[in-house]
Parts: structure tokens; sequence; C-alpha cells
């Protein structure tokens, strides 16, 4: 007995001890923040849309400009400069873009127009995602800090499109390697960049330390030392925010609120996001996927399926009470298009089953579920092992829907699965959740008929409505913007492609100790670098 | 000490009952009668052993994953005997080449670690009923069994009754299935008695971590597993469960110790 | 002893490779892509992403695999991990000192005050005392890990923060810091973890022993010794501790695959970055080389064990020398 009681008691002990040593006699503002996943690649263009990935992309290398949380981005004026300190439009075709002069590499060398020129060809190479590269004609360098854009055709967004995309990477660095050899290069291991960070230290499958650049041009950072911590178990991500462990914790599930709320060291910070999910009706059938789907492509189904979902309900037990529902994709970025966005009607199981009834379904057998010439109204809900919400959403939604008779299948698979299935249509219905780009043109590519035919687009069921790709069209280049883009989002209301079941808000729990917290829509952390630490109320950890 | 067997047994016999019985006069364990003001509601006449956090019945689920997480374990067990069993007396009685093949047979299965193994069944399997899973646990249990019997296969082939046997002119199959096999048995029902609890408990682990049951039904692990963002808010979702396992697993242990003792006075 | 013990090496051995094979069957069979992460959620030109099958080498068929593995096996290199982007022998290596830590403290822990407590309520078997270990360790063993380690993380890391809730290390140390302050944090972290596993476990040597013992401590000879007036305690030490060891030699050798492999569900609950936490992740992933690499680990580590058991047992007792 004495054995183990001693050994606890020598580690009491070092319980006690262990803390001095972190101890710095200069300020040291720090944040440590627990991400999911290892971000391997934090390299602009080499993210493999992986949020951990662009999250620490940020920190490290800086956007052209970067558009304001909350604002359009439509126009040339939308965007707040970063890198580029001022641009002007020389026709409808082309944008000058000026390159902030005092903007260095962490070695010292100046950030040129020859790295943006870089940076976009190697993006023609190497990028996954070329959708957002395709209006760019060319790009070239006038001189040291001058840069040109051509575009193909003229749109709202040209600003937008080239400056916030656009993270410039050191050409004087990388021009030396091979485009597919960069994610495994010494460079994707210790990054150089031109941001607020520069990179310090990887413990690899544990953590990646950045530090701030003293010299940064924008102004010296006030957090000094941001620590990413890789936990991919959320419910050890909780514990290490509630033991003060970690300093931030973002996008809080619902039913950890109430803990969270109660916890004395921290604050909520509500801020509007980008997230959206919703049920994706497939509307090609899975065993062909040329032939529509037996049982969504009749408008009177997918319409019974939303009226019997109380939408409010599941959007509440999932992400908290006052989660707003939209009735089209729009999450709260696009609040501008309709503030609090298109609300649904409430839910009517007796419209959604006369609609059912009238689309043919009926219990002919008396099992409790519906049926049509011998098929009962069965199919499968797939959805990512990896979310707990996606999983409360699933249970609520097969329960709500055997209450007018339809049998969903809950099909809970692997993220390493999902990407096959979606890409070759195996599914009824998905349940997806997406973080939505700043401009509402961005739906062209999951919900218009040029991406439904085209092969593994992200328009994954194929939705195809000509209405709607009209008044897309239109929109983009309407005066009012707001009001075009509410046609738009109103068109596919009416059409139920998808059950869009919540935009949540990011909700962000930090530490009291800091000032001056702004989370960013879609990318969260942009202006991190510029928290404070109220000197009264610092930990050891800042000293 | 036969006196804790008898518990050992009676909690086993109630859980089952349970199991059985449960299910029926517990009602849908999937209903979610009223997720915004009916959820995480503490043990009352109505709800017996309160809601969960979509106002899912507690001892509605509880009873559902007796059924699955108890028939699971059953069903595991159970192919685990039989198949290592056979084998395990095949490798035993087998003579020369034959038995060597099949020696080296139980040899691989037990160096093929069995977490792995499971991992990756169960995510090529996917969603699965629940007898599926039982077998695919119990075919990845067998080799322990296996060595055990031929271990005994071995010893008793020498033992004085299967020489006499033998002497007297029995021809060997008749030998090994009148004389060696019974001789195995309590062998193997003392290790797959002490064997549920470790499948019990395998299962729970696996539904913990995702790869066991699947929602929406209901296992204790699984039921554990969607329990573990309340510990702090509502602990009991994670000790009824959790309590249920513990009467299980305990109970097993000590049935199969009994048994032990009885079965195989030698190792006492 | 030394041809019997040639023999069992290259039984080992083979066994081993036979298992390989077939780990390399079991993973092709697996659906799901691999490349899944390196891909993302946009299309990707068929010609890239060919060109990335190439090279990570998931388009290659069973029997290529197999090729494929042996051949790197023989430069001892088991590829590179495709979501970590590095070579799967370096991962393996930083995951398996936590493991090994865990797993060693816990044994360590089992076999001394288990073996203990098993002798102590063999020796006292009517003590109440030694009723409430045996009732302890049941429910202990009874509990899954899982559920211990979540309510230890609760109790002993939200509420009362004594300990930090997960991981192996603080991370605000500085790399250069002293090894004793790391080693203290180290070990500090280490404590809900060990304590989850050692409850989990403490039953099995405790229950072996403790039966072992009892047969001995019923041998005339004990009796006699008793009989002549010589201490319990060193009836206890010379009598029932060695010729109880036997089992418990043999047990230990069983359970090395233990320090690697049985603290999945442990290591899950306190992301302790071990061998199974790497193994559970990998798998949900697809990253077949680092899945592989994992498994070879185990697989050696398992003939390695079994290997260990037997030469002990003959070490311990010699006259079971007929395996």
């Amino acid at each position: 007995m004495s054995g183990p009681r001693a050994l606890v008691a020598a580690l009491l002990v070092g319980a006690c001890v262990a803390p001095a040593a972190a101890q710095r006699s200069a300020p040291h503002a720090t944040v440590v923040y627990a991400v999911g996943r290892e971000p391997t690649t934090p390299i602009p263009l080499f993210t493999s849309s992986l949020v951990e990935n662009e999250d620490l992309a940020d920190q490290l290398f800086l956007h052209l400009a970067v558009f304001k949380p909350g604002a359009l981005v439509t126009g040339d004026n939308a965007l707040a400069p970063a890198l580029a300190r001022s641009w002007r439009r020389v026709d409808p075709l082309t944008v000058v873009f000026d390159l902030d002069h005092r903007a260095r590499w962490q070695d010292g060398t100046p950030v040129s127009a020859h790295d943006v020129v870089f940076t976009w060809q190697l993006a023609n190479k190497v990028a996954t995602d070329q959708s957002r590269l395709e209006p760019i004609a060319g790009v070239e360098a006038v001189d040291q800090w001058t840069v040109r854009v051509h575009f193909k055709r003229p749109f709202a967004e040209q600003v937008y499109n080239f400056a916030f995309l656009m993270q410039p990477l050191p050409s004087h660095l990388l021009e030396r390697l091979a485009p597919e050899a960069i994610a495994t290069s010494d460079f994707a291991r210790r990054p150089i960049g031109d941001g607020p960070f520069r990179f310090d230290h990887r413990v690899a499958g544990q953590l990646v330390e950045l530090h701030a650049d003293p010299g940064f041009f924008l102004g010296r950072p006030t957090i000094d030392r941001l620590i990413f911590r890789f936990v991919a178990d959320p419910n050890a991500r909780q514990n290490l925010f509630l033991t003060g462990e970690t300093d931030v914790l973002d996008h809080i599930p619902g039913p950890a609120l109430p803990q969270i709320r109660e916890h004395a060291e921290s604050r909520l910070v509500d801020a509007p996001a980008s997230d959206l999910v919703y049920l994706l009706f497939n509307t090609r059938s899975r065993a062909d996927s040329t032939r529509p789907h037996p049982v969504f492509s009749d408008p009177r189904v997918r319409t019974a399926l939303t009226l019997a979902l109380d939408r409010a309900i599941i959007a509440q037990t999932t992400y908290g009470a006052g989660t707003s529902v939209p009735d089209a994709a729009q999450s709260q970025i696009w609040s501008w298009i309709t503030p609090g966005g298109i609300k649904p009607g409430p839910p009517d199981a007796a419209r959604a089953r006369m609609l059912l009834t009238a689309a043919g379904w009926r219990d002919t057998d008396g099992d409790g579920v519906l049926d049509r010439n011998g098929t009962p109204l069965r199919f499968g809900i797939m959805y990512a092992a990896s979310s707990a919400a996606r999983n409360t959403i699933a249970l609520q939604v097969q329960q709500m829907w055997r209450a007018v008779g339809v049998q969903a299948d809950l099909d809970r698979i692997e993220g390493s699965v999902m990407r096959g299935r979606v890409f070759s249509g195996q599914f009824d219905i998905w349940i997806n959740g997406v973080g939505q780009d700043p401009t509402p043109s961005s739906l062209v590519q999951s919900w218009s008929c040029g991406s439904a035919r085209q092969l593994g687009s992200t328009n994954y069921a194929h939705w195809c409505d000509s209405t709607f790709d009209r008044l897309v069209a239109g929109a983009t280049v309407a005066r009012n913007q707001p009001a075009a883009w509410r046609g738009v989002l109103a068109r596919m209301a009416s059409q139920h492609p998808a059950v869009f079941i919540a935009a949540p808000s990011n909700l962000v729990a930090v530490h009291r100790r800091y000032d001056n917290v702004i989370i960013w829509p879609s990318r969260a952390w942009l202006s991190l670098w510029q928290w404070r630490v109220r000197p009264e109320a610092a930990l050891p950890r800042d000293r | 000490m036969t006196r804790l067997a008898r518990v050992g047994l009676a909690i086993l016999t109630l859980l089952a009952a349970f199991a059985i019985v449960g299910p029926w006069i517990a009602g849908d364990p999937n209903a979610q009668p009223d997720p915004v003001n009916g959820s995480l509601l503490l043990p009352s006449p109505a709800h017996w052993l309160g809601t969960d956090q979509l106002s899912r019945d507690i001892f509605a689920r509880l009873a559902s994953g007796a059924r699955i997480s108890l028939a699971v374990a059953a069903i595991a067990v159970s192919v685990a005997a039989v198949f290592g069993s056979a084998l395990g007396l095949a490798a035993g009685a087998a003579p020369g080449l034959a038995g060597r093949l099949l020696q080296r047979l139980i040899d691989l299965g037990l160096a093929l670690p069995r977490i792995i193994v499971l991992l990756v069944v169960l995510a090529a399997l996917g969603r699965m009923h629940y007898v599926l899973l039982g077998v695919v646990l119990g075919a990845t249990g067998w080799p322990a069994v296996a060595r055990l019997v031929r271990g005994e296969t071995l010893r008793l082939r020498h033992a004085q009754y299967v020489a006499a046997a033998r002497a007297l002119g029995a021809p060997p199959a008749r030998v090994l299935w009148y004389e060696i096999f019974p001789g195995t048995l309590p062998a193997v029902l003392v290790a797959s008695t002490l064997g549920l609890a470790d499948a019990i408990l395998l299962e729970a682990g696996l539904s913990f971590i995702g790869v066991g049951i699947r929602p929406p039904e209901a296992s204790w692990g699984g039921m554990l597993y969607e329990a573990r963002d309340y510990i702090g808010s509502a602990p009991w979702l994670v000790f009824i469960p959790c309590l249920a396992l513990v009467a299980a697993t305990s109970a097993a242990t000590l049935l199969g110790d009994a048994l032990r003792r009885s079965l195989q006075p030698e190792t006492r | 002893m030394s041809r019997w013990l040639l023999r069992r090496t290259g039984d080992a051995v083979a066994t081993a490779l036979v298992a390989s094979v077939v780990l390399i069957i079991l993973l092709h069979l697996l659906p799901g892509d691999p490349l899944a992460a390196v891909l993302g959620d946009h299309p990707v030109p068929p010609a890239v992403e060919a060109a990335l099958r190439r090279q990570w080498g998931t388009d290659r068929s069973v029997v290529q695999s197999i090729g494929a593995v042996f051949a790197g096996l023989a430069h001892g290199d088991l590829g590179v991990s495709i979501v970590e982007q590095r070579p799967v022998l370096a991962i393996l290596g930083e995951r398996l000192g936590p493991t090994f830590l865990l797993g060693a403290l816990t044994l360590l822990i089992d076999f001394t005050a288990g073996l203990a407590l098993g002798v102590w309520s063999a020796l006292h078997p009517d003590a109440i005392r030694a009723r409430l270990i045996g009732a302890i360790t049941i429910v202990g063993y009874a509990l899954p890990s899982f559920v211990v380690g979540m309510l230890l993380v609760w109790m002993f890391a939200v509420k009362l923060r004594w300990f930090p809730a997960a991981g192996l290390s603080n991370v605000l140390l500085r790399p250069d810091a002293s090894v004793m302050t790391t080693l203290l944090d180290h070990l500090k972290h280490l404590v809900l973890p060990l304590a989850a596993m050692v409850i989990a476990t403490l039953a099995v040597p405790l229950r072996q022993q403790r039966a072992a013992a009892l047969v001995t401590a019923a041998q005339p000879w004990v009796l006699a010794a008793r009989a002549r007036g010589i201490s319990p305690a060193l009836v206890a030490w010379r009598h029932c501790w060695r010729p109880a060891l036997t089992p418990i030699v043999t047990l230990l050798g069983l359970w090395l695959p233990m320090l690697v492999a049985g603290a999945v569900f442990v290591e899950v609950v306190f992301q302790w970055p071990g061998i199974g936490l790497l193994l559970a992740r990998a798998t949900q992933d697809r990253d077949i080389p680092l899945v592989m690499g994992a498994g070879l680990l185990l697989i050696v580590t398992v003939q390695l064990g079994s290997l260990l058991a037997d030469v002990m047992y003959h070490v311990v007792d010699p006259a079971q020398r007929q395996a």
C-alpha cells in the first residue's frame, strides 16, 4: 500500500513545483488555442481546405486585403488594406494593386510584386480549388511594388476575388522547388511568412508555437506568443479550457453552453459565422446517377419533408437557444442580404402528410411507414461520425419524419469514406456543414446547373434550376445587391433543394483577461495579433 | 464463497430477464417527446430513470441497451467458444503435420493484435446489426480459447482414463469426442464466463470510440458515449449505464471465479 | 535450451511475417479513401489525383502492397504517413515513449502493489480488509477504463484542478526547460491516465497471485514452517512468494502487448499521445502506412512478449521444459 501512496505523494509535490519554470521577466502575452487536427501544411495553396491549416496560415501570411466583418464584399471599396496599401481600377477588366513598401518576409527580404505573380502562377499549377482562379486572365508585375490584374469579364467582386484569396508566398524561397515538393519541403516544416507572427517551433503531434514579429510593419503585435495545441477530441478540448490550460474555445456546442457560461474565468463572444448546416436531397438516383432520384425528384416530397421538421427545436437542442434557422443557403455572414436571414414558416405535419398523400405515398400495409407501389418511403441519412452536432440533428430528424410515416436510416460514416460517397452520389440525404464564402456569388459552385453537369463538382446533389441560375447571373452584376440576392435566396427557398437546419454563430469562449477580442467570420483569427492582455489580469504565462 | 457465486448468478439472471422483458414494458427507446422542455429530467414516476439530452426515456434505453450489450457479449463468447474449442481440439489431437499446421493457425490468430483487427473489420462493415457485431467480436476472440483447449487436450491425452479407453480399443475419434472433449469443457466454461465480462467491456469501449453499435440504437457503451458531454450537468446520464455495466461484468466475474473453483479444483 | 530457443525464435519470426501479410490484406478491405485528407473537400483534376495516388501508393493491388511493404522493411523503411506527411518510423518513435511510460508504470504498480495485496489477502482470507480489497478490485475491473478516465478528469482536473485534463506535457513549457522540470511535468500529466489504467487492471495480478498463494499456503511444508514458529512474514516471503511467481511471470510476458495496444481507450480519453490514440485516429483517417506501421509494431511486440514469457517460464521453472 505504501508504494503507490508514496508515488502519488511525490507526484503531488511535482504538481506544485512545475509551473515556476515557465516564468519570464519580459511581457509575454500568450494565447493557447486547441485545434482538432494538426495543421501539417499551414501554407496558402497547400492547406487542403483544412481549417486548422488556414487559421495557422492566416497568422503567418498576409492577404492582399481583408474583408470587413458583416459587410458586403462587392465593390472596389468593400475591403480593408493589408499587404496591399491601396488599389485602383483602370477599366472594368483591370485593377492595379500597390503593395505596402514596408512589407518584409521574416528573413528580411522585401515583399515584392514578383511574389504575387509567382504565387498566382503557382496557384494555377497546384491549387485543388481552381474555381476562384478561372475569372483571372493574367497577373503582371509593373514595378517592384505594383501588380496589375486582368480579369476575363466584369463583375462586382473582382477586388475581393483577387485580394482576399491571394496570400502571397516568398518567391525567393520557393522558386527553386518543384511545386509538388513544397508541401513536404523544409519550408512547410518552418514556414517563413510576412504576417504578424513568425514560426517558432513545432512539437510533432502536439503543438505549433508562433512568436510575434516585433518588426511587423502594420504594428507590433500585442500578443507575443500564440500556441496551437492539437487535441482531436472535442470533449478533451472543452476540459482543457475549463481547467485553464487553453485560453480560447471555439464552436462551442449547445450541450456545453451551460457549463461554459458558469465558468467564471471566461466570457462568451457570439461571433457571426459562415457556418451553414443543411440536409441535402440527392436529386439523382444513388444506384444510377444519370437518373432522377426515385423519391426526392418530386418537389412535393421535398416540401413535405421540410414541413415535417421543427427546425427551431432541432437548431436549439443542437446549437443552443436563439440559433437562427434560414430557409435558404444563407449563413450569418450574408446577413446584409436580409438581416436575420429568410425565415422559414412554422412546421406543419398535417400539410406534410397531405403532400405525401398527393405524391402517392400511403400506408397501405399498416406498418406505420408510407409506401407506393409496394416500395416503402425509406432512405438513408448520411453524416460524418466526427460531428456530435450532426448526430444530434440526425436523431431528431429521424424521429420527426417517423411521425409522418417516413423511415430514415442513419448512416454515420467516417470522413475518409465521405469524400468518395459524395462525389459518386452514393447518398440519399447528406447532413452537410459548410463554411460559406464571404460572397454569395459562390452559390454558383454548389447550386447551379453548370456545376450540376460538371463531373465531381461541389454541387454534390446535382441540383439544377434554370430560374435560380438566371437570378444569380443577374445578381452578380446588379446595382441593388441586397435586393437581387434576396430574390435568389427566395427562389431557392421555394424549391427546397435541401432542408436548411441552422446558421449557427461561432460561439467563442475567451479568457477574461483579453481585451479587443474580435472574432472574424469565416477566418476567425485574422486580428488575433491585436488582442490585448489587461496587465492587472495577466497570468503567469503572460509574464 | 458459493454465496457470492449465487449473487453473481442472480444478478446475471435478473439482467437477462431485464434484457428480455424490459424493452416490452419500457416503450420506445428512441421516442423524443419534448426535446426542449423534457430533456435531462431527473427520475420521476413518468420517467423512472429520468430522460437524456433529447428527452428520451433512460429506462427504455437502458432496457434496450441491456438486450444489445448482453446479446453481443453472449454471442461473442459463444462464437469464440465453439470455434476455439473445435480448433483447439483438432490442433491438440491431430497427428503430425496437420496438428502442427493447426497449431500455426492458432499462433497466427494470437499474433494478430485484436484491437487492430477489430478497428479495421468494424470500419469495413460500417453499420451492422448487433448480432453481427457479436459474431465479429467472437471471430476475433477464438485464438485464446483455442490455445486453452489445445493445452487441455494435450494434457488429457496422457490422462489415465483416456489411456484406458485407448487400451480398450476405442477408435481415436471416439476417444476424442467421448473422453477428451468433455474433459476440456470445464476450462472452456470458466474462460467463457470470465470472457463475458471482457466482451461486455470491449463492446462498450468500441461503441465509445464510435465503431461499435451506431445510433440511434442504444448500447450501454453508446449511452456512455453520448453522455460524455453531460457529466457535469447531468451526471446520472453517465452513472446509470455505468452501474448496469458494472453489475453485469462483476456478476460474470464472480460466477466465473466460483465455476473455476468447483470445476477446476486443481487450480485452486 | 539454446536449440529450443533458436527454434522458438524461428517460429516467432515466421508467425510475425504471416500475420503481417494478413494485416496488409485486411487493410485492403477497408472502405474509404486514404487520400481524402490530402484532397480536401474540393474536386481535384483527374491528372493531379492520379499523380497523388501513384505518389502515395494508394493505387496498388494487394500483391503489390505486400511487395512494397516488405521491400521497405528490408531497408528499415515503413513509408510516409499520408496525413502527417512524415516518415512512419519517426511518428512511431515519438508515440512509443508515452505509451511505454504509461504501460510500464501500470505494470510496475500492478505487479508490486497487486502482488503484495494478493499475497496479503491470501494470508488473511477472513480479514474485512482483504474482502474489501477483493470487492474494490472487482468493481475496478468491472468498470470500463474510459469511464474511470472520464470520472477522474471530471473530478481531479475540471473540478479540483489538481492535475491537467489531457495530454502529455504543459505546452507552455519551453523546449529548453531543465530535465527535472520536464520530467515533473510529464509525471503530473501521467497521474490520471495511470490511475485509470491501474484501477482497470489491478484485479488481474492480484487475483492470480492470491489464488496461487492460497494453494501454496495450504501446502504441508508451509504449514510445517509455521508450526516451527517462523514468523508469518518470513513464511510468506520464502514459501508463498516465490513458488507463486511462475504463473505471474508468464502473465507478465503476455502483458507486454498491452504496453503498446491495451491502452487505446484510456489514451483516447486523456488524449495521451501514444500508439493507441495514433491507431484509433489513423484507422479513422485511413492513413494506411501509419496503421500498417503501428500494426507491425504490435505484431512484433506480441511475438516478443510470448517469446519472453516462454523463456522466463524456463528460467523460473526449469522442470517445465517440454514446451
